[in-house]
């Protein structure tokens, strides 16, 4: 049935160590262009579909307000927002884009967020509860991130954790990367762990210096194949990031089959973690690191149950989208 | 013996019960001194033969800064020996680093009781010309000892422990209450046991806790027994002259959690447990199940203790004296 339909999606896909939101571009565009759907890239006539993500001017192809001139010329054309940030994620002053946010949902015909936590996030901002919504979780590429290759730790070598981050945001848990960087200073720490960080290095403000490692080992950012072995190449995935929306990097980790340590206050990717990993708070990070050591065995054997894939989601889009005709 | 008949006075009035260091280095000093033949008293008495003076301040103990100042005037041949045993740093109200080290001017010679301490003055002006030693503090082997102590075995939580007598926040507050809410993890409560001997920490803010175990103050073999229940002695204490409380848990027989801002509680403890930072301290607790069993042996060694420390003492106001 979604053959022939045409989908406008309010973004161009990039190539590369792009954030989540591109990996979802690229995943629900091949999705349903194999299901005979005709994937847009700006408010083409005829279009049957928008699917709008960012409502902020010159962050996309089209926004909100683009999107209500279409409106009055196409009134049968469908409206799904995806809503897939908010303001508490970012750690600098970016001005109040979560009542941009709640405007855009007012235009469509259903909303889906990326989590439950947004969710409640958006709801207790006055999102209204009348309007069709949902909550479809993000998902990766199984034909990238799998657990084939990936070989579990065994007692009497250092566990080697990962993360990795696209971002320079301060909030992806700089403060306990840096924690773990100075535990590590201990030979006795480093016997038991070693830590590999992935990406754009943290930073306070875009202007200020990256964050200097003194013992954690660095790659500057992978993608696609290349992300995935190296991660397969260690054993425990750890994400300290704050106030995720849904976060797409812990889902990465987990689908090549490494267990996850995780942090309390990850917003959205808590209720994707949990039941795969240990979860920390803020002052207790330490101590999460020696329960992975003690529970990891039992946590490996779980990750094949993981099922936070790509074609999961799109599939709940499918649904989703059925439902709207 | 040698110190037969010497008359040595010491500034301050023993107490009984739960007081702080400063209260047993006296006990041991005058238990010794009296043993060998020494009369030991606690006011400047006339014909001295040595004034110790602990506590330069006014109304800290029996005599002071003034009160030995004006007794050497009138008695210069008597010896007088400073025992620097705190420092500013260590958070006290009143501010007394500068008599100190006006103390050490008008003392014959002067004990550090740690190499810290001693750093801490040479780095605020003390006279290195003044004759002066380090002898750290000792606890009382009588009753600090390993008799009765039981090895963890593994299967059971590490039980550690602290006490303190004073209720200054800079005793380690911050640190205990961070164990406190580890605790609040059912798997740590599983690993770990914490209790708290002591007044609890009030100054300047009141601590509570919700998983510690509480015992109010103890003294003598009541503490030492109770001690002797746990596995671990822990402080994090900061800026500690020498301190003892760290002393008396290693004499049990317990290895040593400590923070590396202890000041001289540092070097008493180093070789004898594990040094952490308000950073490390969540894996000072692992890395202490992992090296326990090593510890043992060592902690038959520790020699810190008071006969140690008074024979010290001895030999140093004779060499003193002899001048």
């Amino acid at each position: 049935m979604l053959d022939g339909i045409k989908i406008a999606l309010g973004y161009e896909i990039r190539e590369g160590p792009w954030g989540g939101g591109n990996q979802f571009l690229a995943s629900f565009k091949d999705y349903f262009e194999k299901k005979g759907s005709r994937i847009v890239h700006h408010l083409e006539e005829g279009s049957d579909l928008i699917i709008l993500i960012n409502p902020l001017r010159g962050s996309g192809t089209f926004n909100h307000k683009d999107i209500i001139r279409f409106k009055r010329r196409n009134p049968k054309t469908k409206v799904i927002t995806r809503v897939n940030d908010c303001n508490k994620s970012k750690l600098n002053d970016v001005g109040d884009r979560d009542t941009l946010r709640l405007e855009a949902c007012k235009v469509s015909d259903a909303v889906v967020f990326i989590s439950e936590w947004l969710r409640d996030y958006y709801i207790e901002k006055g999102f209204n509860r009348g309007i069709r919504h949902t909550v479809i979780r993000n998902g990766v590429d199984k034909e990238v991130f799998n657990a084939e290759g990936y070989t579990p730790w065994e007692p009497g070598i250092p566990m080697k954790i990962v993360t990795h981050h696209w971002s320079y945001n301060w909030n992806k848990g700089a403060d306990i990367y840096i924690w773990f960087d100075k535990l590590l200073e201990d030979p006795w720490m480093k016997e038991q762990f070693e830590f590999t960080y992935i990406g754009r290095l943290p930073r306070i403000t875009p202007k200020s210096s990256e964050v200097k490692f003194k013992n954690i080992r660095y790659i500057p950012p992978l993608s696609g194949m290349a992300l995935a072995d190296e991660l397969k190449e260690h054993h425990v995935y750890l994400t300290a990031s704050r106030w995720e929306p849904g976060g797409m990097h812990q889902l990465e980790g987990a689908c090549c089959g490494l267990p996850l340590i995780f942090n309390r206050e990850g917003g959205g990717i808590v209720e994707s973690c949990r039941g795969f990993g240990v979860e920390f708070t803020e002052e207790n990070f330490p101590i999460s690191l020696f329960k992975m050591l003690e529970q990891y065995r039992d946590f490996v054997l779980k990750m094949n149950n993981f099922s936070s894939t790509a074609d999961v989601m799109n599939k709940k889009y499918e649904e989703l989208i059925l439902g709207l005709f | 013996m040698m110190l037969e008949g010497v008359k040595i006075a010491l500034g301050y009035k023993i107490r009984n019960g739960p007081w702080g260091g400063g209260n047993q280095f006296l006990i041991s000093f005058k238990d010794y001194f009296e043993s060998g033949g020494a009369r030991v008293t606690d006011h400047l008495e006339e014909a001295l033969d040595m004034v110790v003076m602990v506590n330069p301040r006014k109304g800290s103990g029996t005599f002071d800064y003034n009160d030995v100042l004006k007794y050497k005037r009138r008695n210069p041949k008597t010896k007088i020996i400073f025992r620097v045993n705190d420092t500013d740093k260590s958070g006290k109200i009143y501010k007394a680093d500068k008599l100190r080290l006006k103390s050490c001017r008008l003392a014959d010679a002067v004990v550090f009781i740690s190499d810290w301490i001693r750093d801490y003055y040479i780095e605020r002006g003390f006279d290195c010309r003044i004759p002066h030693i380090v002898i750290r503090n000792g606890a009382d082997e009588n009753i600090f000892n390993p008799q009765g102590y039981s090895v963890w075995d593994s299967s059971r939580p590490l039980k550690i422990v602290t006490h303190h007598w004073s209720d200054n926040c800079m005793k380690g507050a911050d640190i205990y209450q961070y164990f406190d809410q580890l605790l609040d993890d059912p798997w740590m409560k599983q690993r770990f046991e914490f209790t708290y001997i002591g007044q609890l920490p009030s100054y300047p803010t009141k601590v509570q806790f919700r998983n510690t175990r509480y015992i109010p103050p103890l003294s003598g073999m009541a503490l030492a027994g109770e001690l002797k229940k746990h596995h671990v002695y822990l402080t994090a204490a900061r800026w500690e002259g020498c301190g003892m409380h760290q002393l008396e848990g290693a004499c049990c027989g317990l290895p040593v959690l400590f923070i590396d801002e202890g000041g001289g509680a540092v070097e008493c403890c180093e070789g004898f447990g594990i040094q952490f930072t308000k950073d490390t301290f969540a894996i000072s607790l692992f890395k202490m199940l992992k090296q326990y069993i090593g510890f043992q042996p060592k902690m038959r060694t520790f020699p810190l203790n008071a006969t140690l420390m008074v024979r010290k003492y001895a030999d140093f106001i004779l060499s003193v004296l002899k001048k």
